[in-house]
């Protein structure tokens, strides 16, 4: 049966070559929109790590400039500290923590290191004080999160999410190892090699760019501005001590500390929109020359995922579903108009005993047959994207699964827009159609 | 001739009504997105005040540092442009402003956010501003860092409820301005954009004037003769004498003028690009592209609607044919049909695309928006109409044209 509708197929290439054409740039199309529509959907799914329920996002701005040095640097680190002592006086304030690169915004930090085996791992990074778990309620599945132990140690305190633990550690714990990293020599700018770095701790996540944002491997830098701001003879004598006291080789430098540009504050609940002026205010006074911009993250968040998630998608989602409404409209068209040219040759069919529901099933074959080919042209030309490297951040499997979804959606597509011309198929009477002029 | 054809045409659209919508329904929609994208680029890319002499004015939007494999990219600093672009020879005037920053203010327990703008005072003869009331601040002002203001007419409403402005006083980010002007608001996709404005000076930042990157955005205008070429070259060989500062590992620091539609390519393109050329070609050929594809499907969809229509009309061709019309006057007469029938299908986009602009305008999804249909978008809908009309029209008038007259005439294959 199927061989012999191949060749009916076959028969009217010309006409069936653009109805097929018209189905592969459906398929095309379909198959772009339910990747990115699924990739989203998991993406979605992947626990987020973090809370913003009452937290309210300060935006520091520091005039730069001013020649940077050490001086002027530990009078910032100190003055954000001030900052940060005032606003935790405030009786509205449950928790206040910082964060080099706030959340919801486009602030990315990529880096990658190359492990002592060769491999690379490539993570987004941030650098963030003791304060930020509670404020933000991270969950931390193993270890800990940074506290004052980490103060004058010879190594960097990091934080990574269960992915990164995962890649670098395999199922070994990864808490209270050292990072098994080369190291590299430093770049322009920086005044001092880099240190080790010990993982203290694993979060869950800590998916900055939000919800739609592809899970990667991410790392948290201890910011400690705090010895920053501290004078430097007590802070090298420290350190010397606990050199001396562990009995290793005195390193040199401490934990590098930079500004941070955003302070999370989580209020206590039934803080009202008047805190938002007094606190900017208080800020204000402390630091006259600077800027600071406060918003409840869940307002950034919202805007955030409208500009740079929803509307492109809600624009893409329309486009394409115009498309292939005009698409369904044109095929049906087209079917019929086949239909109706065909009189002659489904009457002869039926004249000679192929019942209703059989001539119903030749139609219905025909335009699965015809999707099919679609398909698997499509199929071959979306097996290169993979190949070529175009996917991006979606990963191969979730890919293969948008495809099929993708097929079966354009099947059901084809014949919806088959039934109605099926139907007039039926309806043909033999014996008229035998003498259709 | 042409009447004949149209009249055809037009019998032929009453023919099959539900096929005629499926045409019209497909044809419009897709000029409606074109002509909506066409009506963005025209907003952000064509003359309009204060931009009034956009057609000669470059802007300097990217400059970039490189050194031992590092890659500084960022908008220009201010010691970039004072060192090396002032007195271009073929720049009739020239002006530095900052690209804006979002200042906070509080009136009455309210907040208010505005973007806030610093400027020269060559900006206010750059840029031909419609003042509503008062005037701009002068070189006294920024040169002594008088906290004066400039504010668009959204910001009076916001601060003062839109009565007049002047001499009161806007607290932003801690700093007390006193507004001696009031300007039309500036759609946000346009460079000197702002609702607020402020001397150069006024800034808080203190070391701006030493910076080769930073956050300025530079802009030209050209005298009447001068060639864009020629001002490329200059800047071009006086940055090749840059030294880096000491104690840096900088090795070389490039810049470029462009147009604004330069500018967009070079933002487009994939890969780090090269300061020497610009990227406006780069940026039509990807436009065409997407447009192109972007008509593809809605094109093969009328191919395939128009030639089974055509089949309709086997026994209208075999006659033509029959009594001598040639093939060549077959494909012209079914070219002209669907180009009528595209171009219905145009103006009634272009209608649709007013709307869908309206609406754009009142989300607020770009702020200050004023996107309206004007003469030029109009020429460009139809020429992309006639572009679509041919795309969709050639193969199936071959397919006409192609038909054996005697199979025609008897009206089967």
């Amino acid at each position: 049966m199927a061989l012999h509708l191949l060749k009916l197929i076959w028969n009217r290439k010309r006409a069936n070559f653009l109805i097929i054409t018209e189905i592969l740039l459906s398929f095309l199309v379909l198959a772009a929109v339910t990747t990115v529509a699924v990739h989203y959907w998991r993406n979605y799914q992947a626990p987020l790590g973090f809370s913003y329920e009452r937290v309210w996002d300060v935006l520091v701005r520091v005039p730069r400039g001013i020649e940077s040095t050490p001086e002027v640097d530990r009078e910032r680190f100190a003055r954000m500290q001030r900052l940060i002592d005032a606003a935790r006086q405030m009786p509205e304030v449950e928790s206040i923590g910082h964060l080099q690169l706030g959340t919801f915004r486009n602030w990315q930090w990529n880096s990658d290191l190359t492990l002592e085996d060769g491999r690379r791992v490539e993570y987004n990074g941030n650098r963030a004080d003791d304060e930020l778990a509670r404020t933000l309620s991270i969950t931390v599945v193993d270890g800990r999160w940074f506290s004052r132990e980490d103060v004058g140690q010879n190594w960097d305190a990091i934080v990574i999410n269960r992915r990164m633990a995962r890649e670098v550690f395999g199922e070994a714990r990864a808490a209270g190892q050292m990072m098994p990293a080369e190291q590299r020599p430093p770049r322009p700018g920086d005044a001092e090699a880099n240190r080790p770095q010990r993982v203290v701790g694993v979060i869950e996540d800590f998916r900055q760019f939000g919800e739609y944002s592809t899970p990667a491997n991410y790392l948290i830098v201890r910011n400690d501005i705090v010895t920053a701001a501290a004078e430097p003879v007590a802070a090298a004598s420290a350190e010397a001590a606990h050199a001396q006291a562990s009995g290793t080789a005195p390193q040199p430098g401490h934990a590098r500390a930079e500004l941070p540009g955003v302070l999370s504050i989580r209020v206590r609940p039934g803080v009202t929109a008047e805190f938002e002026e007094r606190l900017v205010n208080t800020l204000q006074a402390q630091a006259p020359d600077w800027s600071f911009s406060m918003k409840p993250t869940e307002d950034i968040r919202t805007e955030y995922l409208r500009n740079n998630y929803l509307t492109p998608l809600a624009i893409l989602g329309m486009l394409a579903g115009f498309l292939l409404l005009m698409v369904a409209l044109g095929l049906s068209g087209v079917l019929w108009q086949n239909v109706t040219q065909r009189i002659r040759e489904l009457g002869l069919r039926r004249a000679k005993g192929a019942d209703r529901a059989r001539i119903k099933q030749q139609i219905f074959l025909e335009i699965a047959l015809m999707t099919g080919i679609a398909m698997t042209v499509g199929a071959i030309l979306l097996a290169q994207v993979p190949m070529l490297g175009w996917l991006g951040p979606v990963p191969p499997v979730l890919y293969a699964f948008s495809l099929a979804l993708s097929a079966v959606l354009l099947f059901l597509l084809t014949s919806f827009c088959g039934w109605y011309p099926s139907l007039l198929a039926t309806r043909i009477p033999p014996a008229e159609a035998l003498r259709y002029e | 001739m042409l009447t004949n054809y149209l009249t055809l045409a037009w019998k032929v659209l009453q023919r099959r009504k539900v096929f005629t919508a499926i045409s019209l329904f497909g044809t419009s929609f897709t000029l409606v997105v074109l002509t909506v994208a066409v009506a963005l680029f025209d907003h952000t890319l064509s003359p309009m005040p204060p931009e009034v002499n956009f057609g000669r004015t470059l802007v300097m939007s990217r400059a970039r540092m490189q050194g031992d494999g590092n890659t500084w990219q960022s908008a220009p600093g201010y010691k970039l442009v004072n060192d090396y672009a002032r007195q271009l020879p073929g720049v009739e005037l020239m002006t530095v402003q900052t690209a804006g920053s979002l200042a906070t203010s509080f009136v009455d327990g309210r907040k208010i956010e505005s973007t806030l703008k610093h400027t020269d005072a060559e900006f206010w003869r750059v840029y031909q501003f419609a003042f509503l009331e008062g005037s701009a601040y002068g070189g006294a002002d920024v040169d002594s860092a008088r906290l004066v203001m400039v504010i668009n007419e959204t910001s009076r409403k916001r601060f003062f409820g839109g009565a007049p402005a002047i001499g009161r006083y806007i607290d932003a980010d801690g700093q007390r301005f006193r507004v001696i002007g009031v300007v039309r608001d500036v759609p946000s996709l346009r460079t000197p954009s702002a609702d607020l404005y402020a001397p150069l000076s006024t800034q808080k930042s203190k070391g701006w004037q030493e910076e080769y990157l930073g956050d300025f955005t530079p802009a030209f205008l050209l005298a009447q003769n001068a060639r864009p070429e020629d001002v490329r070259a200059e800047l071009h060989s006086r940055m090749s004498t840059w030294k880096s500062p000491e104690k840096s590992n900088w090795k070389t620091l490039s810049a470029n003028l462009e147009t604004p539609f330069e500018g967009m390519g070079r933002n487009l393109y994939p890969g780090e690009t090269d300061f020497t050329r610009t990227y406006g070609g780069f940026l039509t050929m990807l436009l065409a592209g997407a447009a192109l594809m972007f008509m593809a499907l809605p094109a093969i969809n009328l191919v395939n609607l128009n030639v089974s229509r055509i089949m309709e009309r086997a026994s209208e061709i075999g006659v033509r044919k029959a009594f001598g019309a040639s093939s060549r006057t077959l494909v012209v007469q079914f070219l002209v049909e669907n180009l009528a029938l595209t171009i219905i299908g145009g103006v009634m986009g272009f209608l649709l695309a007013g709307f869908v602009l309206r609406s754009i305008n009142q989300s607020g999804l770009i702020p200050y928006a004023a996107l309206t249909l004007n003469p030029r978008i109009f020429v460009w809908g139809i020429a992309l109409a006639v572009v679509f009309g041919l795309l969709s029209g050639v193969y199936p008038a071959w397919r006409m044209s192609r038909v054996h007259p005697v199979i025609a005439l008897k009206g089967t294959r």
